[in-house]
């Protein structure tokens, strides 16, 4: 009887946990709206090239968004989801800042005043979108209560950095608000690539202060005023942004909606791009790349990353305090094997810092500087004996056989020890000294090379269109990743980042450049690209690294 | 039984303490921070500021004080990775996304493994026999991630009848289950198998044959009782795993369960969701232990009257 009864309870107990599942789905799965991503738009003939009536896009989305909260988000990727639900002020168009949220704007005769004046823009509730709402979030991204991880981007701005370290009360920011349409910056000195490197967004404060905490975490708590608005937001799974009706240039925009689809796997994103529910695509993997490029129905197009990928040496480290040391092993890396190989032959090799994708001002940066490597290159072709020399320097001996330095990667997949194998056999082939190879997760090794625990190691940083951006990377007390501390350097950087003349800045930051490439810092290796595929049908994507148009482009045109 | 119940209450919370202590200083041993993981070269400032928002530049003993007082009034924290969300939050939604997948293959894995594991014990080295037992040591050793990518190219590219990915309709959790159910259904029938087996060798089931029960019976009654009890013990511990989910599928099929959460948690070296979510995940274990205790003690009285005394 009683093992009836315990036979009994025991199925009892696994049908309540089965309707309690059941239950849970629906609160999880949300409202079971149909997620339409296919146009079933049938258009005559003659109609072809007109653009199809149901205009809808799912796309890959790299990560879950930490919170949409212009002062408390973390991850980079959340800022492109910003750029379609908010409107900055000013938005970066074919590589040049072009008016968005602000009209117009001017700097004052000694470029210490920045005045922006607003266009007539509304939040998706209707609300106007008034210079205080900008100056509420940079408010909120200087409060130290916030812990806003990219405050420095704002320095620029008078007593910025003291009041985000909670020296000085928030009045004291260099922020004006004269009227609902201007809005007034006081910079601390002539910061000429400021607007092309550093984003302004609204903030509603009324909203972040009812919601507090939750501010941005879910969608209806996410105020919206850019071209599209968040409707839906499956936290790890996906995004639902619909066009806003309100948005100022809401008549250019011809896409409706769009699905973005957080995948963390790789085989998966591939398998939902063959089978038509993802549009677009960037595919690395070589197997897929030539099956994909025999496709009729899709095309390719080849992006610059605008990201160089590199070897950072530890200028603290016994062995590689010494330039001749570094410069040695930044010499023996062959770079065209490296990209070829590595890239799939999407990257150029590099043999300096600041990719060709950058400029100052109007001039393109590359056109008018030399890569500094190929210079010490022809002055040193045997790296053998640049490192011999090094060695001797610091009392090694001769033997380069008897130095044995670790090379440390942040990834430990099967992918990573190939690549880093590569490295391996590179130098000890070029300098017959031992390389021992060291690999973390990513975060032990970003730990790790932040905190200058490390010989050389493996590291990649993204440009912003002006060199300022990679090249403060080292420009401070610090010396950077690489603890490169070099004074000359950091004034001949600051220096460059106040100088208002184009051609005079250039100038400047080439010669910082190869400073600084030319003493060995690091090894720039080559500077990536991605190569994305797209369906024929999909129109307006384009390969401007930096832009930051969101998706407001994009449409489709005759697709089934 | 209420002594033996507030016997292993007691020790369940001891247990559940010591877990958490040993999280909470195992976490803090791994290098690296929130923020270190998240952003690239963060100036020294802007990290002080962040570290003494969420009080990591107070000592650890300290912040393990303070955690446990936390803990002690309910209060599991906000992540450090999702700024604003709160541990319990998250466990709130997202557990139930787990517990549909690892319950709705739990069930269908159990069933079918049950039933394969008696038609293989009763077909002793017949066909039947020896096509479940292939099956089954398959099924135990093919990785989960090979059978999930080999589903999911076959069943949403080659005949695209299911979604690839995603979440929020019936569609999207038949993969899911289908990849997870495989383990189950090999464990289970395999299990059960032998667990016949041994029951069919009982006296008691020669007496009933000696006795002239029918076939039917003998399986209904005697053998199939019998040797599903052991089964108990497996499936309890199986249900506690159901809502910790699956990081493989999870990630294969991009569903929004606690399985990736938790891991990307450690990869991010998000504090409070990994502490919160292991108090969560220990507590449940420990919960199905003591109910597949007390079953235990229910049917078998030897447990209970060892116990009491």
């Amino acid at each position: 009887m009683k093992r009836a009864f315990a036979l009994l309870l025991s199925l009892l107990m696994l049908c309540s946990l089965l309707t309690a599942c059941g239950g849970g789905n629906e609160t999880a799965g949300g409202d079971e709206k149909e997620q339409e991503t296919q146009g079933s738009q049938t258009d005559t003939p003659d109609n072809t090239n007109a653009p199809d009536e149901v205009q809808t896009l799912s796309i890959l989305y790299s990560a879950e968004p930490s919170v949409l909260d212009v002062a408390r988000f973390l991850g980079i990727a959340d800022r492109s989801l910003f750029y379609n639900v908010l409107e900055p002020l000013v938005r970066i168009e074919n590589g040049v800042p072009a008016a968005a949220g602000a009209e117009s704007w001017s700097f004052s005769d000694d470029d210490l005043t920045l005045t922006f004046t607003l266009r007539d823009n509304c939040w998706s509730d209707g609300q106007p979108v008034t210079s205080e709402d900008y100056a509420t979030a940079l408010r909120r991204q200087a409060d130290p209560k916030n812990a806003f991880a990219f405050a420095s981007d704002y320095y620029a701005i008078v007593n910025f950095e003291a009041v985000s370290t909670g020296e000085m009360d928030a009045d004291a920011l260099g922020i004006e608000t004269p009227d609902d349409k201007t809005l007034v910056l006081h910079l601390t000195a002539p910061t000429p690539a400021l607007l092309s490197s550093s984003e302004f967004f609204p903030c509603r404060a009324d909203v972040a202060e009812a919601c507090g905490d939750t501010f941005g975490t879910e969608a209806d708590k996410t105020p919206c005023c850019g071209p599209f608005v968040l409707t839906e937001w499956t936290h790890n799974s996906a995004l639902k942004l619909e066009k806003n009706e309100k948005y100022w240039n809401a008549d250019n925009i011809l896409l409706q909606s769009a699905t973005l689809n957080i995948i963390p796997d790789s085989n998966a994103q591939l398998a939902s791009f063959e089978n038509g529910s993802l549009d677009y695509l960037t595919v690395s993997d070589a197997d897929y790349v030539k099956k994909f490029q025999g496709r009729d129905d899709m095309s390719e197009m080849l992006i610059p990353s605008a990201r160089t990928q590199m070897v950072v040496f530890n200028c603290k480290d016994d062995v590689f305090q010494n330039a001749k040391i570094r410069q040695a092993f930044s010499l023996a890396i062959d770079r065209e094997m490296l990209a070829e190989v590595i890239s799939n032959g999407t990257a150029t090799p590099a043999y300096s810092l600041i990719p060709a994708e950058c400029s100052v001002g109007s001039l393109n940066f590359r056109e008018n500087a030399d890569e500094p490597l190929l210079a010490l290159k022809a002055q040193h072709s045997d790296a053998k004996a640049l490192l011999q020399e090094g060695m001797k320097e610091l009392g090694l001996g001769e033997d380069t056989s008897k130095l044995t330095v670790s090379f440390a990667w942040g990834a430990t997949t099967a992918t990573a020890r190939t690549y880093a194998e590569l490295y391996q056999q590179m130098w000890q082939d070029a300098l017959g000294c031992v390389v021992e190879l060291e690999f973390n997760d990513s975060s032990t090794h970003m730990s790790n090379v932040n905190q200058g625990n490390y010989q050389m190691a493996i590291t990649s940083w993204g440009a912003n269109i002006e060199p300022q951006f990679q090249l403060s990377r080292w420009a401070n007390k610090k010396g950077g990743q690489s603890q490169w501390q070099n004074a000359d350097y950091n004034s001949l950087v600051s220096r460059a980042n106040q100088t208002v003349d184009e051609k005079e800045r250039l100038e400047l930051y080439a010669q910082a450049e190869e400073m600084i490439v030319t003493d060995a810092a690091f090894a720039p290796v080559y500077f990536a690209a991605q190569r994305r595929f797209y369906y024929n049908y999909l129109q307006g994507l384009t390969g401007n690294t930096f832009d930051t148009m969101g998706l407001s482009g994009l449409y489709t045109v005759g697709r089934e | 039984m209420l002594k033996f119940t507030l016997k292993r209450l007691g020790y369940m919370l001891v247990v559940l303490f010591i877990v958490v202590t040993i999280t909470f200083f195992l976490v803090h041993s791994i290098p690296g921070d929130p923020i270190t993981a998240m952003v690239q070269d963060l100036p020294e400032e802007t990290r002080t500021v962040y570290l003494a928002r969420y009080g990591f530049d107070q000592p650890l003993g300290v912040q393990y004080v303070r955690f446990i007082k936390a803990c002690l009034c309910g209060n599991l924290g906000e992540s450090l990775r999702y700024p604003g969300r709160k541990v319990i939050d998250i466990v709130r939604n997202y557990a139930p996304v787990s517990g549909v997948i690892g319950g709705l293959s739990l069930a269908i894995g159990f069933t079918i493994g049950i039933l394969c594991g008696i038609l293989a014990a009763l077909n002793r080295n017949k066909w039947p026999d020896k096509l479940i037992m292939v099956i089954a040591i398959l099924g135990t050793t093919i990785p989960t991630f090979v059978t999930a990518a080999v589903l999911q190219y076959l069943l949403t590219v080659t005949w695209p009848i299911f979604p690839t990915t995603g979440w929020g309709q019936a569609k999207h959790i038949v993969l899911p289950v289908l990849c997870m159910c495989v383990g189950p259904v090999a464990t289970y029938a395999r299990y059960m198998r032998s667990s016949v087996l041994d029951t069919v060798n009982q006296d008691y089931i020669l007496t009933a044959e000696a006795k002239g029960v029918s076939q039917f019976r003998i399986v209904t009654r005697h053998i199939f009782r019998n040797s599903f009890l052991p089964c108990i013990t497996m499936i309890c511990s199986s249900i506690a795993g159901i809502f910790s989910g699956s990081f493989i599928i999870e990630s294969i099929f991009a569903i929004p369960g606690l399985g990736k959460y938790f891991i990307s948690a450690i990869n991010d070296r998000d504090y409070s969701v990994v502490l919160g979510l292991n108090i969560i995940f220990t507590g449940i274990y420990i919960l199905a232990m003591l109910l597949c205790d007390i079953l235990m003690a229910l049917t078998d009285p030897r447990i209970r009257y060892s116990n009491d005394r």
